[in-house]
């Protein structure tokens, strides 16, 4: 019964703060997307802006490329991957705690003897 | 929001942590453990109850009752007080379980005691288990062996495999010698020494019976080889309490000096320097949380000094308590303290201590010169010793005693109250005696069983009566009893009848149990004391299924009365009478 107890108490950890990540890393994701729209180099009066090469160098076109590569969100941070590692935390916790914890008999103040 | 995420998971995984020590909600199993049997306690039935020759003195059977009694208290320095008790019908042969009691009190120490009775209400087998702290914090799972009652049993842990799950001491097959125990405080058992047979040397080993578990842990070496040393229990008013180990022979005529006060809680020695001499086969007693060492053999001849090693609020410290008239080794060493309770229930114990008998060199065995004549008894009180005349009911030593003299016999006080005024009497067994005077003399064991009784101030009376086993170098313990019971009884490890141990000349364990009674002499007209052994289960009084054999071992007696035996390969347990 008790390991029902912590199981119900694991589920609904893993509903609350799974959704809640995933919700949090979508809107995380959605910035993101946003700012690469947006991107540019916004210069206030009097500012110096060098490029360095030449300007007409296809290169530069690779160099944008290479940097929204970079931009984009890691495996380990995507919302699949953390939600899973959560789950496999928790349940493997859950099983050790269980195993390692498990105690069926005695329940209360009990004497026993066996005859065999 | 990451960080946020793993502080969820932290918690989550905090709050699992703290939801699963929630079941350690102070659940308490007491597991009973049977001796060990030829595996009939299944095929019992209650109408051919003994009829068919079968003993069901080991098993727990249907109509058989099971009492389990317990004792409580607060404070480790105070006495146990009655808590509650549970008695259980069994009603199956294959065993059973029962809750004992509805709660049990944080922060308290426990003691429970358990008796089995068959349908007539016969007392089969007893146990019990001291010391155990109760913390409802966390679960309790304690082993309580029952012994056969006023018997001795191997301590098994699962009879079903009885030759792997004895509760084995650190000597093997071929016996030993000369080796020390005591009981601590919580029920435990210390070891140390001896000389061992199997592999022919000293042992520095020391090792802690845990009786809850039913384990043995070797624990740190004694600082030097010893046998024939002593060891007592120090009651310095911590839970198990410490032991006072030391003296004996390091090896063949090597004596040993340093006496150490070993802690079991820190596992650790520490020297006591009180400038004892060299020494060998003194004797040492607990009386009133104190130990007291009487004699041991030097170089030279035998020391007359009795120590007083004491506890106080500055550690241990060691005093002379007082002088022997004749120094003697190897002798009989027995509590006859006063004790008085006032109204208040507060106790005082003026100590006092028989000696009897024993030598006055520590030459091999049968070479000994016994202590004789006037000074054969010696009643130790403090700051003086007086001798004790000693003869029998007729008034005369009939039996030779102040003549041939006894050295190395066993001698266990009992309090005989059965009647308005208590009495103490001295039970004596064993040892051995010299049959004339030259040194070629012929020495035989003690065939006889002696009751010591006071006549007036300055002797003693002895009853005797022959005895079925003879015991060169026995080694005794008061079992427990219920009070006012006119049957008292003294636990015998007997060893080996042999004088000589120099030799291999150990037999099977030999363990049994003298029972110590008022007799009405219809010769003399008078009550008089008889000590007789008790018939027992065992085969002559032997383990025969052991395989180990032993050439003398010491007994432990705890604070529920059990004694327990050791010496040979294996623990021996008898099963008290009461709780004492």
């Amino acid at each position: 019964m008790k390991f029902f107890s912590k199981l119900l108490v694991m589920v609904l950890i893993v509903c609350f703060v799974v959704p809640a990540y995933s919700q949090e890393a979508q809107e995380a994701q959605e910035a993101v997307q946003e700012q690469e729209q947006q991107s540019g180099v916004n210069l206030k009066v009097g500012d110096n802006f060098y490029f360095e090469g030449n300007v007409n160098d296809n290169a530069n076109d690779d160099k944008e490329e290479s940097m929204a590569e970079t931009q984009s969100t890691p495996f380990y941070k995507q919302t699949w991957f953390i939600a899973t590692v959560a789950v496999v935390i928790i349940a493997g916790a859950a099983v050790g705690i269980y195993y390692g914890t498990r105690t069926s008999e005695p329940e209360g103040k009990v004497i026993e003897w066996d005859n065999k | 929001m990451k960080r946020l995420l793993f502080l969820s998971l932290a918690f989550a995984l905090a709050f699992l942590f703290v939801a699963c020590d929630s079941g350690n909600t102070g659940d308490f199993k007491i597991t009973l453990k049977l001796p060990v049997d030829d595996g009939a306690c299944q095929d019992y039935d209650e109408d051919e109850d003994g009829e068919d020759g079968t003993d069901y003195t080991y098993c727990i059977n249907k109509n058989d009752q099971v009492l389990l009694s317990i004792y409580s208290k607060s404070e480790i320095k105070d006495d146990y007080v009655y808590a509650d008790r549970k008695l259980i019908r069994v009603n199956s042969n294959s065993g059973g379980k029962e809750e004992f009691i509805r709660s049990l009190k944080k922060g308290t120490y426990y003691r429970f005691f358990v008796e089995v009775t068959n349908k007539n209400e016969k007392l089969k087998l007893t146990g019990g288990i001291d010391g155990v702290y109760y913390d409802d914090k966390n679960n309790y799972d304690v082993d309580i062996f029952l012994a056969a009652v006023g018997d001795f049993v191997r301590v098994v842990s699962d009879r079903q495999r009885a030759d792997e799950n004895s509760l084995e001491s650190y000597f093997d097959t071929d016996g030993s010698k000369g080796s020390a125990a005591v009981a601590l405080k919580d029920g435990s058992i210390y070891m140390a020494g001896g000389y061992g047979f199997d592999d022919d040397n000293v042992m520095n080993k020391a090792a802690l019976f845990n009786m809850k578990e039913l384990k043995r842990k070797d624990v740190s070496k004694l600082k030097a080889p010893l046998y024939d040393h002593i060891a007592a229990l120090l009651d310095d008013g911590t839970e198990k309490g410490k032991v006072v180990v030391g003296l004996g022979m390091t090896e063949d005529d090597v004596l040993n000096e340093s006496v150490w006060v070993y802690d079991p809680d820190s596992d650790k020695y520490e020297t006591l320097d009180f400038g004892a001499q060299p020494m060998t086969k003194a004797r040492a007693i607990t009386i009133d949380g104190s130990v007291y060492i009487v004699g041991g053999c030097t170089d030279s001849g035998a020391s007359k000094v009795v120590y007083k090693v004491s506890a106080g609020e500055n550690g241990v410290y060691v005093e002379t308590f007082a002088n022997l008239n004749e120094g003697r080794c190897n002798h009989a060493l027995a509590d006859v303290s006063d004790v008085t309770v006032d109204e208040n229930g507060v106790k005082t114990v003026t100590p006092k201590l028989l000696v009897i008998g024993g030598s006055t060199n520590y030459k091999p065995e049968g070479k000994e010169t016994p202590v004789t004549g006037a000074n054969f008894a010696e009643l130790v009180t403090k700051g003086s010793s007086k001798p004790l005349d000693v003869a029998d009911r007729n008034g005369v030593d009939d039996s030779n005693l102040k003549v041939t003299g006894l050295i190395s016999p066993a001698a266990v006080s009992v309090v005989m109250d059965d009647k308005e005024e208590n009495e103490t009497v001295v039970a004596l067994v064993g040892g051995y005696l010299r049959n004339g005077d030259s040194d070629d003399a012929s020495w035989v064991t003690n065939p006889s069983l002696f009751v010591f009784s006071a006549n007036g101030e300055d002797a003693l009376t002895y009853d005797s009566n022959s005895s079925p086993n003879e015991c060169s170098r026995p080694s005794a313990a008061l079992l427990g009893s219920e009070d006012k019971s006119v049957l008292k009884y003294v636990a015998v490890n007997c060893g080996s009848k042999e004088i000589d141990r120099t030799a291999r000349y150990a037999s099977d364990q030999i363990v049994f149990v003298l029972q110590v009674k008022r007799v009405k002499d219809s010769d003399l007209g008078l009550e008089v004391f008889s000590s007789s052994v008790k018939d027992t289960l065992m085969d002559e009084n032997r383990d025969r299924d052991s395989d180990a054999v032993i050439s003398d071992g010491p007994v432990a007696v705890d604070g529920l009365g059990q004694v327990f035996m050791l010496g040979g390969k294996y623990v021996y347990q008898v099963g008290s009478y009461a709780v004492p």
